[in-house]
């Protein structure tokens, strides 16, 4: 497969957390029921939070896509 | 120990411990080891980001509003990503053109014009000013709700009475001791980097102290916290966003996005302090990562000082402190003192040396130097100047700041403030990223965005405190403006969906954002507008040299650069970068300076009082008649000429190596050639050397033996002409071969009749046929049509086919048969035989030259020389085809085909 | 009568070699290809064996490694008679144990000589 460059996958980790945090996406979370004892919408948040991180490490540190 | 006496001892350790780090990084970076090239200490440095805001603000404003305190978080977070796209550019282009704040960022891209510095320097002070007297406030009133609660308030210890009065004198005192130690601002604030670090780290570790203990201690864990929460209603609504909150939701996560660049503490740590760029790939997943965690445990706290203080009978932005307090742990109490004051100070410090040399770059050295001519300068009063003008700056910033917290911000919360200050950063925004990726943006569309931009912003969002503050009556607010209704503050325009923050920020932006691009449509370009525009947008293209070509000038001379540079940097500092020069650029001093060594002397006295300074003094000593418009295009054209040759040199590079490629490509086809040529040629010699064996042997032998009968020497001398007939035949075929295969086979092409030339071959063989006692079937199709060939030719072919069928069908019951057909528009010639086959692996070879391999000695059955490989040769060039088909034991069938011409023309012959 | 073994699949060279070698007073014996050529040297003992190289089926290398395997064989003389003439071919020849390797085209009073001389 192609390796995508950095700038682009930059870019598209942008827009893809830019919409998964915002509304509409963010109104299916939004939920005051307790998953595992946490707010469902908290939990939400902090999920995404984390798999952006993750994705970027992969990016720049594992991946190591040439900038 | 009274709690009041630990507070202050702990407060003066942990200066006293900031100053030592500073000096110690200071130490590091003269020793060569600097502790501040470091990704890590990059990343952490970032986190000036998180002040008393984050530190209090955020737990207050969970416990109150729930969920939205994310957003200032969010949106850093989303930014991070594209850190590598945006802030890389602009720390490239403030590396070349030694560029060290905001202001002197937009007054150079929008050719180095003074009044947008001074315009950006006001928004920037007005912006911030306000963000730094409140984490003042916020030192101060963490120590008063410590001694408050414990009840020592009485006490007559006078730091106490004012402790935000002594802090700002201690951070007075460390910013101007590591942020002004060289004349040169572009130097980067190594000792004050390591503290920020330090500091931010420290926050980190003190809040999640804090919030672990309060869940894990306080409470049993996330899950106790939530489920309580969650049984009082009013605490599970802060679970959720109600409907009407997404607005706000998106603008908030918007301007902080915004802010994460825009705001100078920023500007300073991510682009001035920054040592390598490659330092921002990490901090993108770092500093997301820091945020994340430094939010873990704001939403618990809030909840559990909620659930703790249920009358609210503590103010929610001091929980931090509070609930530890509550619980009576008094060194975690302290712990988290020190990491709210940590926040502070750091965000302190870093807006501090950023504003100050923002004014002192844009109000102050022009101010001073206004009127004043270069001659009438000395260096040592300039150089003190510029120290002591600093140094007044900073103490003066924290004064106003000081005072602004002692009588105005007392009754606004640390959020408010804050995002009061990110909205009017904000408005940077547009003529920033404008000005970095859009050449035709222009000096009075930035002026007049930031105008209206920040004016809509004080309108929307200022006037309002002021009214609330009762210094302005509270009719604005409710009938607007005039008594407009359409200019009510808190609905501009009869905005009433949004929020009153959100109409504010979605005014100023999309205005601000409008007349920018608008005006600059419009606007006429100055030709310093044109080239800072390319310089900025096009900056990975540009090496430094060719940039910040003078404006036009054309007569400068060496010596009156010399004696500008001298004033500011000192006559062996101007020496030692004037050699510097000289090599760089490897050019001889020469009495008239060119443009490259005038935008070098810009550049470093841009370091020293800004860009647009910078760009005064050095016109000053420019002779303004000598201005030539084509001069500079001149410049411009030849550094987009090396650009474009640039490109041309690497697209002819990559030619070269495609070509590179080709050319291996043929030498390896041609080895493989060569090396075929040479198998082909030891294969020849090695055919002919076997007739020449026998020619020579029966020669010698007829020479020698007298006593012959005549029988025998008949026999030996019809020997001689078969074995030299053989020879011949050989050369004929390689030459036939060469032919072929140099392209210079000539064929006669004509209406053939393929079944008369299998006859004719077929009548050539037949007393060989005899003598071998094989049976010939023939079996041709009486209805082919005529095909186009080369008669003799194909008869070769066919003979070809006959004479090893002959040869090798079965010895003592020979069977061979020819057939002929039509078939898929294509006329199909058969030669079968019942001999011993060719096995699978030979069926190729046979047609290769004389196939025996180069290291063979065993013969194979078929052996036929070059007969096969030109017959396939032949047929090829009939376009047609010729292959075998045959099974060990089984006999061969050698089949070929030759096109058919289309009916219509057997018709017309 | 001294018995010599001719082996070569090109029919005109046995026919020279033939004449020559009766000539010169040998008991000829002829093999048209390696197998041939191994049983004759196993039913006949031949003193010397002219052995061609390229030759169908087995090769004139293994007829004459065969030849100085057998204990009662590998006295006989081997002359190998080749169009092969590469150096390394002829070192060959020779690492196999031949007392002579001669090239194609050759010199019948040569080969005479020297095929009276081993014998």
């Amino acid at each position: 497969m192609r390796q995508p460059d950095l700038k682009t996958a930059l870019l598209l980790i942008f827009a893809i957390f830019l919409l998964l945090l915002q509304f509409p996406l963010l109104s299916i979370a939004n939920q005051a029921a307790l998953v595992a004892g946490i707010p469902q919408f908290y939990l939400y948040i902090f999920g995404v939070w984390s798999l952006m991180i993750g994705l970027l490490v992969y990016l720049v540190e594992i991946k190591r896509l040439k900038p | 120990m009274s709690l009041q006496w630990l507070i202050l001892i702990s407060s003066l350790l942990y200066l006293g411990l900031l100053f030592g780090i500073a000096y110690l990084g200071e130490r590091q970076t003269q020793r060569g080891k600097s502790l501040v090239n470091n990704p890590y200490v990059y990343s952490l440095s970032l986190a000036v980001f998180c002040t008393a805001w984050t530190y209090y603000g955020s737990v207050g404003q969970a416990a109150r509003q729930g969920v939205p305190f994310l957003t200032t978080y969010l949106g850093p977070t989303l930014m991070a990503p594209l850190w590598w796209i945006v802030l890389r550019k602009i720390i490239r282009i403030c590396k070349v053109q030694r560029i060290t704040t905001l202001a002197d960022f937009l007054s150079a891209r929008y050719g180095n014009n003074i009044s947008l510095g001074v315009l950006v320097t006001l928004v920037c002070i007005l912006g911030i000013l306000p963000y730094i007297s409140i984490q003042l406030k916020a030192i101060g009133a963490s120590v008063d709700i410590l001694l408050t609660h414990s009840g020592q308030k009485s006490t007559l210890v006078t730091w106490t009475n004012d402790p935000a009065l002594f802090i700002t004198i201690a951070l007075a005192g460390f910013t101007i001791l590591f942020g002004t130690r060289q004349v040169d601002v572009t130097k980067r604030h190594e000792g004050m980097v390591t503290a920020i670090a330090f500091e931010s780290l420290f926050k980190l570790l003190a809040f999640l102290a804090v919030g672990a203990y309060i869940t894990f201690i306080g409470f049993n864990g996330f899950s106790d916290i939530f489920s309580q929460a969650q049984a009082v209603p009013h605490l599970r609504e802060l679970f959720t966003l109600s409907p009407s909150q997404y607005a706000d939701w998106f603008w908030l996560t918007l301007v902080s996005l915004l802010a994460i660049f825009l705001l100078p503490r920023q500007f300073q740590v991510a682009v001035k302090e920054n040592v390598n760029e490659r330092h921002l790939l990490r901090a993108t997943w770092l500093f997301p990562l820091y945020l994340l965690l430094i939010n873990l445990f704001v939403l618990p706290i809030a909840l559990g000082g909620n659930l703790l203080f249920p009358e609210q009978s503590v103010d929610a932005d001091t929980y931090v402190l509070a609930i530890p307090q509550y619980f009576g742990k008094d060194v975690l109490t302290v712990v988290a003192f020190l990491g709210g004051l940590s926040a502070a100070t750091s965000m302190i410090i870093v807006s501090t040396i950023a504003l100050s040399t923002m004014v002192n770059n844009n109000l102050l050295v022009p101010i001073w130097l206004s009127g004043k001519s270069i001659r009438e300068l000395k260096r040592e009063r300039i150089n003190r100047a510029l120290f002591n003008s600093r140094r007044l700056t900073i103490i003066g910033i924290l004064l106003l700041a000081y005072l602004y917290f002692k009588f105005v911000s007392g009754q606004f919360s640390l959020v408010s403030i804050g995002i009061t200050s990110f909205v009017a950063v904000a408005q940077l925004a547009p003529c920033l990223l404008g000005g970095i990726f859009w050449k035709g943006g222009t000096y009075q569309g930035a002026l007049s965005g930031l105008l209206i931009g920040f004016t809509v912003w004080f309108y929307t969002l200022v006037i309002p405190t002021i009214v609330q503050a009762e210094l302005l009556p509270s009719h604005l607010l409710e009938q607007g403006l005039l008594g407009i209704s359409a200019l009510r503050p808190e609905s501009l325009f009869g905005l009433t969906v949004f929020s009153p923050l959100s109409q504010a920020i979605f005014w100023s932006l999309l205005l601000n954002t409008i007349s920018y691009i608008g005006v600059s449509l419009f606007a006429t370009v100055s030709v310093s507008e044109r080239k800072q525009a390319e310089l900025f947008v096009d900056v990975f293209q540009y090496s430094p040299s060719t940039l910040s070509p003078l404006e036009g000038a054309k007569v400068v001379l060496t010596a009156d650069i010399e004696e500008l540079l001298a004033k500011f940097l000192g006559r062996s500092g101007t020496r030692t970068l004037m050699k510097n020069f000289y090599q760089q650029y490897r050019t001889k001093p020469q009495r008239e300076a060119d443009y490259r060594l005038v935008s070098y002397a810009e550049r470093l006295l841009a370091g020293v009082i800004g860009s647009s300074s910078a760009n005064v003094m050095v016109m000053s000593v420019v002779r303004k008649d000598d201005l030539l418009l084509e001069d500079l295009f001149r410049v411009l054209d030849e550094s987009q000429q090396l650009v474009y040759a640039n490109q041309k040199l690497k697209q002819k590079s990559r030619e070269l190596e495609q070509l590179s490629q080709q050319l291996k490509q043929a030498n390896r086809e041609l080895q493989k050639l060569d090396y075929l040529k040479d198998e082909f040629i030891s294969t020849v010699t090695h055919e002919l050397r076997t007739p020449i064996t026998s020619i020579r042997a029966f020669c010698e032998i007829l020479q020698d033996s007298p006593e012959l009968s005549p029988e025998e020497q008949e026999q030996f001398l019809s020997t001689i002409i078969k074995e030299t007939d053989r020879m011949e035949r050989l050369i004929n075929q390689v030459l036939d071969l060469e032919k072929f295969e140099s392209g210079t086979q000539q064929l006669h092409l004509q209406l053939v009749d393929i079944n008369q030339v299998i006859q004719e071959a077929i009548t050539t063989v037949s007393q060989l046929v005899k003598e071998k006692d094989i049976s010939l079937q023939v079996n041709l199709s009486p209805t082919l049509p005529m095909v186009s060939a080369d008669p003799d030719r194909l008869i070769q072919v066919i003979l070809n086919l006959l004479s090893n069928a002959i040869k090798f069908c079965n010895s003592s019951n020979g069977y061979i048969r020819i057939s002929s057909y039509l078939v898929e528009g294509v006329v199909k010639v058969n030669v079968l035989d019942n001999g011993k086959g060719i096995p699978a692996e030979s069926q190729e070879m046979i047609f290769e030259g004389f196939f025996q391999a180069h290291n063979q000695t065993t013969k194979k059955p078929v052996g036929s020389g070059l007969g096969l490989t030109i017959s396939r040769k032949i047929i090829e060039h009939h376009r047609g085809k010729l292959w075998v088909e045959s099974e060990p034991e089984q006999g061969s069938k050698f089949s070929f085909t030759l096109p058919a011409p289309p009916i219509g023309r057997k018709l017309s012959y | 009568m001294k018995k010599i073994l001719l082996v070569d699949d090109e029919p005109n060279i046995l026919l020279s070699l033939d004449f020559l070698m009766k000539k010169n007073g040998f008991e000829v014996f002829i093999a048209r290809d390696g197998e041939e050529a191994i049983a004759i040297a196993q039913r006949e003992k031949p003193a010397i064996v002219i052995l061609d190289i390229m030759m169908p089926k087995v090769d004139g290398y293994e007829v004459c490694q065969y030849l100085k395997s057998q204990s009662d064989l590998s006295h006989t003389h081997v002359i190998f008679l080749s169009a092969k003439s590469k150096e390394s071919d002829v070192q060959r020849g020779y690492d196999m144990g031949a007392d002579l390797y001669v090239t194609k085209p050759f010199s019948t009073r040569n080969l005479v000589k020297q095929v009276k001389e081993l014998a």
